[in-house]
């Protein structure tokens, strides 16, 4: 299949009675070894391009550089960058091999203790070399009681 | 948009912009600017909801128990919004995640009676890939609650 629908989630803020949405796509990655592992990655339009923590990809075994970027630092965290990419099939559609840009963020040896929540790297589906080979879209339109509140278009292009 | 040539997979992106002057970026170090990448936080956007403080956390793994708290939000939301059984599963299943492991790497299975947890934390989940066969990691997700 060649486009996938994926119903938005929401949650209730207690604090304020909004419901905030969220949509998650999950990836098959290609290893060293030339399998599959899935991860779910957040889709996150407010992403430059697509990020994974270091510590993550050297435990499921996904190639990554082995040096970071001189000079280049993720701007949340002040953590170093690898500059690499993911070969994806996308979770759900057709068996389609995508190469997607990725900025690999830490130390792959160390994972990342920050003392909040807003600092932890993240599994981030950004838009560089990303939306030129599957359109993503948002529809936030109520589909009935599968998708109360729309959904999440993801098609090739 | 990318600039990369597949071929290019583990290389770095080209220095060749060295003599561009470019807006100073953050602090300097050694006399030279970092430059930095703005990337979004997604959910991480700083909105933290005190929760009640426990004073033992059960170390939860295998099939998650769904919590009051989740129950609770689900019913709310479909007083607004009905939502079929499989909606309100997938929904179920992510705020339990969310509950338990906030922030936290997980490797996990979706079952039809909800989310199954294998491992939580880096080192676990580690010890879990080295103990573990490929046949028996068939169907892991990996993620963060």
């Amino acid at each position: 299949m060649s486009r996938l629908v994926v119903p938005l989630l929401g949650k209730t803020l207690r604090a304020t009675g909004d419901v905030l949405l969220r949509a998650e796509l999950d990836l098959f990655i290609k290893t060293n070894a030339q399998t599959w592992e899935q991860v779910v990655f957040l889709v996150d339009p407010g992403s430059e391009i697509t990020t994974m923590p270091s510590a993550q990809a050297s435990l499921l075994d996904i190639p990554l550089p082995a040096n970071p970027v001189p000079g280049l630092q993720h701007a949340q965290t002040g953590l170093e960058i690898r500059s690499g990419v993911l070969r994806v099939q996308v979770a759900g559609m057709d068996s389609t091999e995508y190469l997607f840009p990725c900025y690999f963020v830490g130390d792959p040896n160390q994972p990342a203790r920050p003392t909040h929540a807003a600092a932890v790297p993240r599994n981030l589906l950004g838009l560089t070399g990303v939306v030129d080979k599957v359109r993503i879209s948002f529809d936030g339109k109520p589909a009935g009681a599968v998708a109360p509140y729309g959904n999440l278009i993801v098609e090739k292009q | 948009m990318s600039r990369r040539a597949p071929s290019e997979a583990g290389e770095q992106l080209p220095r060749s912009e060295e003599n561009v002057p470019r807006p100073v970026n953050g602090e300097a170090i050694n006399g030279e600017s970092k430059e930095a990448v703005a990337l979004g936080v997604g959910n991480r956007a700083c909105l933290v909801e005190q929760e009640p403080v426990l004073a033992t956390r059960p170390r939860l793994r295998g099939l998650l128990p769904v919590p009051p708290e989740v129950e609770a939000d689900i019913t709310l939301q479909e007083t607004e919004h009905p939502m079929t059984p499989e909606y309100r599963n997938t929904l179920r299943d992510w705020l339990t995640v969310q509950h338990y492991f906030s922030d936290v790497e997980i490797a996990f299975r979706r079952t039809p009676r909800g989310i199954e947890v294998l491992a939580a934390g880096f080192a676990e989940i580690a010890a879990f890939r080295r103990t573990s066969t490929r046949a028996e990691r068939q169907g892991v997700v990996y993620g963060v609650g």
